[in-house]
């Protein structure tokens, strides 16, 4: 069994939908939170259909555990510890652990 | 960029729309922002509330965001989101 085919327009577009709802997640978040949980849904289900990568910077706001938008100081707590950045979830206590990558070395961390 | 050509297959959450035809005539005029998309619905922030919308029963007129507008009839647009990326063959009708 092969890989289905996926056009190269598809998953172009498939790119721009998933930055446009993360964006709009972005705005949802100051009035209406589920909406942003729900971007972030639709956002994954296009990313897994399309074999399309989310963009680190953000597959970074969400949770991989209960899929909700994240917004650091609301519902993501981002520490240090050990060398390491620990981010976790509030709402599901979900922890996920950042190497530290050096200044200037590809992409440093961001959120 | 969402182009007339692409808008069945792009993103809608986020654009303006209006109901231009309806089979229900309360549903005609519903104007405002699409919020949610379901195989079905098209969820639009309408002033104070959230109006949910049959596509199959509706023609829309959406705002792109370079401020061109193109009206689609609902019937076209009947699928998951995520679905109409792809669609192998045009529904019209």
């Amino acid at each position: 069994m092969g890989r289905r085919q996926v056009s190269g327009d598809a998953r172009r577009i498939a790119r721009e939908r998933i930055e446009i709802l993360f964006a709009q997640a972005e705005r949802f978040s100051r009035s209406y939170g589920e909406g942003s949980d729900r971007c972030v849904a639709l956002a994954r289900r296009i990313s897994m259909r399309y074999r399309v990568r989310i963009p680190r910077h953000l597959r970074r706001r969400y949770c991989r555990r209960c899929g909700a938008f994240l917004v650091p100081g609301v519902n993501l707590r981002v520490r240090i510890h050990r060398g390491k950045v620990v981010a976790t979830c509030l709402r599901c206590r979900w922890q996920r652990r950042y190497r530290v990558v050096r200044r200037n070395h590809g992409q440093t961390h961001d959120t | 960029m969402i182009t007339p050509r692409n808008l069945t297959r792009h993103e809608f959450i986020g654009l303006g729309v209006r109901v231009v035809e309806a089979t229900n005539p309360a549903l005609r005029g519903i104007a405002g922002t699409v919020v949610d998309e379901t195989r079905q619905m098209i969820a639009v922030a309408s002033g104070t509330r959230v109006r949910r919308v049959a596509k199959v029963a509706c023609v829309f007129r959406f705002t792109l965001p370079d401020g061109s507008e193109v009206e689609v009839p609902g019937r076209a647009l009947v699928a998951p989101p995520e679905r109409r990326i792809a669609r192998e063959k045009r529904r019209e009708r």
